[in-house]
């Protein structure tokens, strides 16, 4: 066997992934394991229909199922799919059909998420209720503020343009709009909705999808004030929630779509109210749209906000294709300038001779921000 | 490797009902899968639960899987989100250590198991989780880029940007244990 020269990582990659998944057989007894589970999930199957939609959440792996029932009678199970990838006719995150085209990824601003909101595309191909993906931006990136705004986005059903490519809800379109509050605490998330909404059957899938979401330990179901699910998920007085048939993790099963903002750092920033006097209108509102750009990686938007005496270098010479990218290269190293800058942005300012400094006053050699009182952005530097 | 299996001749005749489907699934796919979990995952029952559980999904929607063909990556799909999912509930993205698999504790297994590959896979499960589905997809199913998204859900610049971290952090973490 010739060696492997130990700077080809991939073909080490390669060599120890085969080598280790050479001596991974199956159990003797799985093919007969198989069927008794098989057997059991057919013998615990209702026949009743399930319309369901997802929803899952996109930044910083903050993700929630949620799913709602339409009701039906025609005795069959609607299986949600996860994304399927060769077949010619059917539909995923990253394969949409002409019919029920999902749209690309929005670029939320600071302070909000893009989330991922999973409405029937009866055209798409893979089955007759198959779910696709469409996104939208929610204010807030807690996990409350997204559980929420998920949730709403998705009792809001598809736009009338969706509509028209195709996308339908398995919310009564009757109630779509109707207000959602969540809460969070305690790893419990509550949901208070409206009492239009009770008329879904079933809102007790919801609560049992939402359970598996990894930052919930237990979700309750309110209507108006009342709450309508037991801690079990079991439905409580008047309301309609009876609990269907819902194979464990099948849920979970669709969370593959999750959103790729984490690619840029900056998105992952922590951001803090700032301490200490307000700059100036100019120096803030830079303040902010540097954090806007750095949030999504937008180096155009970067670039524009540059003075021309911009200087970027962090102690050593960068590179000579200037800051962006440096910055571009530091990112796809996996090194989170973006994040650092949104950080910084978010600490003390300090001002001399009319250029704003932001940064944290205990490390005078660590990364700052500059920026003219005019608003001109300056400087990102850290070292002497 | 899973790829090369996904548009072979058995599946011509997953046409017929679910339970000669699922036969023929498992004959053709099983092994391939549970491998590919095995990568995903940190101990063998735990990978062995993860493709039965596709296969079972897999067998309840069948009715309703219009494209047999489809099959196979539908099952891929599943396998990689469900391996997420219990790792996630484990609470043990970072922490994957990979097992030898009983018979690897031969001489022989202990071979092919060297101590080189063996820091390679504990490089490989340092990995953040993405970074490392996607270079198992990548290097070890030998799926495409665009393959890999579908798989995943994400965009073929996520992929390619996670292959190309994954691949520099992996080359670090090995450099370093020199």
């Amino acid at each position: 066997m010739t060696p492997i020269d130990p700077n080809d990582t991939e073909g080490r990659l390669r060599d120890a992934t085969n080598a280790y998944t050479d001596t991974v057989e199956p159990a003797p007894d799985a093919w007969a394991l198989l069927r008794e589970r098989v057997d059991e999930g057919r013998r615990r199957q209702r026949s009743r229909t399930i319309g369901a939609a997802v929803v899952g959440a996109a930044v910083a792996a903050a993700v929630v199922a949620a799913m709602f029932l339409a009701g039906g009678s025609d005795g069959d199970l609607v299986v949600e799919t996860p994304p399927a990838t060769d077949g010619p006719t059917t539909t995923s995150p990253g394969a949409p059909s002409a019919q029920c085209d999902p749209g690309q990824e929005p670029r939320p601003r600071v302070g909000s998420t893009a989330v991922q909101v999973w409405f029937f595309c009866p055209d798409a191909g893979l089955s007759d209720s198959p779910l696709v993906p469409v996104w939208r931006v929610v204010e807030g990136t807690d996990p409350e503020s997204i559980v929420e705004g998920a949730l709403q986005a998705l009792v809001d059903g598809p736009t009338s343009v969706e509509q028209e490519r195709g996308f339908g809800s398995g919310i009564p379109e009757e109630v779509w709009g109707a207000n959602v509050d969540a809460t969070l605490s305690d790893g419990t998330v509550s949901f208070d909705v409206d009492y239009d909404l009770a008329g879904i059957n079933n809102l007790s899938t919801s609560n049992m999808s939402l359970r598996w979401w990894y930052a919930i330990g237990a979700t309750v179901f309110a209507i108006d004030g009342v709450e309508a699910l037991d801690p079990s998920g079991a439905c409580v007085g008047e309301f309609d929630c009876t609990m269907p048939f819902m194979p464990d993790l099948l849920d979970e099963a669709n969370l593959g779509a999750q959103a790729t903002s984490e690619d840029c750092s900056g998105a992952r920033a922590i951001l803090w109210e700032q301490v200490g006097d307000e700059p100036p209108p100019a120096v803030a509102a830079t303040r902010f749209s540097i954090a806007d750009a750095a949030a999504v990686c937008d180096w155009e938007a970067l670039r524009a906000l540059m003075a021309d005496d911009f200087s970027y270098s962090f102690g050593f010479e960068p590179n000579a294709d200037g800051a962006i990218s440096y910055w571009q290269d530091a990112e796809a190293a996996g090194e989170p300038i973006m994040r650092t800058l949104a950080e910084t942005l978010s600490q003390f300012t300090t001002e001399s001779e009319g250029h704003y400094q932001l940064g944290d006053p205990s490390e005078p050699l660590g990364y700052r921000v500059v920026i003219r009182e005019d608003g001109a952005w300056t400087a990102f530097i850290a070292g002497d | 490797m899973i790829a090369s299996v996904a548009v072979s001749d058995p599946y011509e005749s997953l046409g017929l009902d679910r339970d000669a489907a699922l036969r023929t699934l498992y004959d053709s796919d099983y092994r391939a899968l549970l491998r590919l979990a095995s990568l995903l995952v940190d101990d063998r029952t735990l990978a062995e639960d993860v493709v039965q559980e596709a296969f079972t999904r897999l067998y309840h929607s069948w009715d309703r899987m219009r494209d047999p063909a489809a099959a196979p990556a539908w099952l891929r799909s599943a396998v990689l989100n469900l391996a997420r999912s219990m790792l996630r509930r484990r609470r043990a993205f970072t922490r994957i250590r990979f097992v030898p698999a009983p018979h690897a504790s031969s001489p022989e297994g202990a071979a092919v198991l060297s101590e080189d590959r063996q820091e390679v896979l504990a490089a490989l499960a340092a990995l953040p989780r993405r970074q490392r589905e996607v270079l198992v997809l990548r290097y070890w199913s030998d799926l495409s880029e665009a393959e890999i998204a579908a798989a995943l859900g994400v965009s073929a610049g996520s992929v390619k940007t996670h292959a190309h971290r994954g691949l520099l952090a992996l080359r670090d973490a090995l450099e370093d244990r020199r």
